[in-house]
């Protein structure tokens, strides 16, 4: 291809730690347990992993599998890929939405990595201003305050226009060493990084939970909020909500978001790897480390703690308040009653998130950046800057419209929900039924460390498909009309519309003089030979 | 903490770190990485 070397990854621990660390993110710690809780506890575990057997391990893999198989083609995005097993245009249109979804996400993520970060600076210099020693109602306001003056929740504008300007300064300084990482390249800078930043994130989180898990009863006066009876709010299982299909749908959305399946970056990481490097094993492993921080850790510290200092009417009404307001409003009022420890725990858990977060932001901008690489023909610096500039020019949206957070819940839902189930049906049915299940079960296998069982070549063909289409249908039905009603409802979300579509129409017109370039190459843009 | 509760919560847990350790101690123990010949690369 056009690039001015082969970017490859290093090690293979190195790929995975990179797409393990691009599935870790707030939600594992955040989404999760207010999910759990709310369905049926240790129950919802039930469809959960049922969701991760059948949905997210198998798309998953056919990610992998289309990724490393493009690769061997000279091809890195997801347009040139999902063109090659779509064997035409159409599946590199299609395509497009793989590079959008990151590159749009990555508009509000690294927002909200600013606000992980900026908390993570306050803890580590006195803590955000929740007074110890006075009523929970006082210290729920004082977090309340300190979060919505950091988010801008109240205001448009406000981030620019206030007194403090703490919240931009902290988003230059995240957003700067997300770009020097990416900037630095595949193997030097995002699979280094990880390389760190996965260990480090993994004994954050073990401090925690140590914490969490000695804290006991420490108000005498409550002994019901305990530790055991935290855990018990979490995990004790309420079997009768198996019955209701939201729970079943609910596991198995947080599973795909989990995952990162169809999100646009399995397919390209993967196009990194070397012709008869393991995507079986990888793919298995990456999810297993999502699962370990998103269970193993998030399952036990987050509810465990609210529930031991705010009971279970304060637990109940922190979940309820969602995933966001838990972790930056209420966990801060939890770690006011830590004494002595709290800023340490504070900054311990907010630097935890920081790195679940960049971990996960590092990954989005590499899509787009091979895009326009192999699109355009453009040198890694050059399409890096591109990219940052549109990521900055998307960032100052989501800074400006902060109020009620219209701007980045609008780009979240359309692009960042919406198109990942459009994007991971397509995936699948592609590399099912159109590349051929078969074709596709010899490329998971080439060069595979395990044997994956066979039972899983039928899932990919029908379950998978079929799973990911009930729950799509469904998701629609419930959430749709009320998206579509919002999205024009203020100038923050009419603006995240705006956004969008200008993302998309630029990438669209990008595969447009690529499939121009590339035919004039001669390239094998429709896999009419197969691959060495 | 009822019963159903250390159930779930064993068995849960015992699912993601088995498996996590059992994946990676496979990744590990897997045969080398191909190497670039000599005289390819920069």
């Amino acid at each position: 291809m056009s690039s001015e070397h082969k970017e490859q990854w290093g090690s293979r621990l190195g790929v995975i730690l990179a797409v393990a660390g691009s599935a870790v993110g707030l939600g594992n710690f955040l989404r999760f347990p207010g999910q759990a809780a709310a369905n049926g506890g240790g129950a919802f575990l039930i469809p959960y992993f049922c969701a991760l057997l059948l949905l997210g391990i198998p798309i998953g893999w056919a990610e992998w599998a289309m990724g490393r198989y493009g690769g061997k083609k000279g091809f890195h995005s997801a347009p040139a890929i999902m063109g090659l097993f779509a064997k035409g245009s159409m599946g590199r249109y299609l395509g497009v939405v793989g590079v959008l979804i990151p590159l749009a996400v990555s508009f509000y993520y690294i927002f909200l990595e600013t606000w992980t970060f900026g908390y993570f600076l306050k803890y580590l210099t006195g803590g955000i201003g929740v007074p110890q020693g006075v009523p929970i109602a006082e210290q729920t306001a004082a977090a309340a305050s300190f979060y919505n003056s950091f988010t801008g929740a109240s205001q448009d504008g406000l981030l620019f226009t206030g007194d403090s300007k703490f919240t931009i300064i902290s988003w230059v300084i995240v957003f700067a060493v997300n770009l020097y990482f990416v900037f630095r390249g595949l193997s030097k800078g995002i699979e280094k990084f990880c390389s760190y930043a996965m260990p480090a994130m993994a004994v954050c989180a073990l401090i925690v939970l140590v914490r969490v898990l000695t804290l006991g009863t420490p108000d005498p006066a409550h002994p019901d909020q305990s530790v055991l009876n935290g855990l018990g709010y979490m995990w004790n299982p309420d079997y009768s909500k198996l019955g209701n299909a939201q729970t079943w749908l609910a596991a198995a959305g947080q599973i795909f978001f989990s995952l990162s399946v169809g999100f646009g970056v399995i397919i390209n990481y993967a196009s990194y790897m070397k012709p008869k490097d393991d995507v079986a094993l990888s793919g298995l492993t990456a999810s297993a480390t999502n699962e370990l921080f998103e269970v193993g850790f998030g399952g036990m510290i987050t509810l465990t703690a609210a529930f031991v200092f705010l009971g279970l009417s304060g637990t109940t009404a922190a979940v309820a308040n969602g995933s966001f307001s838990l972790g930056f409003a209420t966990l801060p009022v939890v770690f006011a009653h830590m004494g002595a420890f709290e800023n340490v725990v504070g900054a311990l858990w907010f630097f935890m998130l920081f790195l679940a977060a960049i971990t996960s932001s590092l990954s989005m901008y590499q899509p787009a950046v091979a895009l326009m690489k192999e699109a355009l023909g453009w040198s890694h610096g050059k399409a890096t800057t591109l990219i940052a500039a549109l990521g900055t020019v998307g960032a100052v949206f989501t800074l400006w419209y902060t109020q009620d957070g219209a701007f980045w819940h609008t780009v979240d839902d359309w692009v960042g929900t919406l198109l990942i189930y459009l994007m991971a049906a397509v995936q699948i049915i592609y590399f099912g039924w159109v590349f051929g299940i078969d074709r596709g079960w010899k490329e998971l296998h080439s060069g595979a460390a395990i044997q994956v069982p066979p039972v899983f070549k039928f899932v990919m063909k029908y379950v998978a498909p079929a799973y990911l289409i009930i729950i799509f249908v469904a998701f629609c039905f419930q959430n749709l009309g009320g998206w579509i009603t919002a999205a024009w409802a203020t100038p923050g979300s009419r603006v995240g519309v705006l956004v969008i579509l200008a993302t998309l129409m630029f990438l669209l017109v990008v595969v447009k003089i690529g499939e121009t370039r590339w035919r004039a190459q001669g390239l094998d843009i429709d896999d009419t030979k197969p691959a060495d | 903490m009822t019963i159903g509760g250390w159930i779930t919560m064993t068995v849960s847990l015992a699912f993601v770190w088995v498996g996590t350790f059992w994946c990676f101690k496979k990744v590990l123990s897997a045969p080398g990485e191909e190497k670039a010949p000599p005289g390819f690369g920069p």
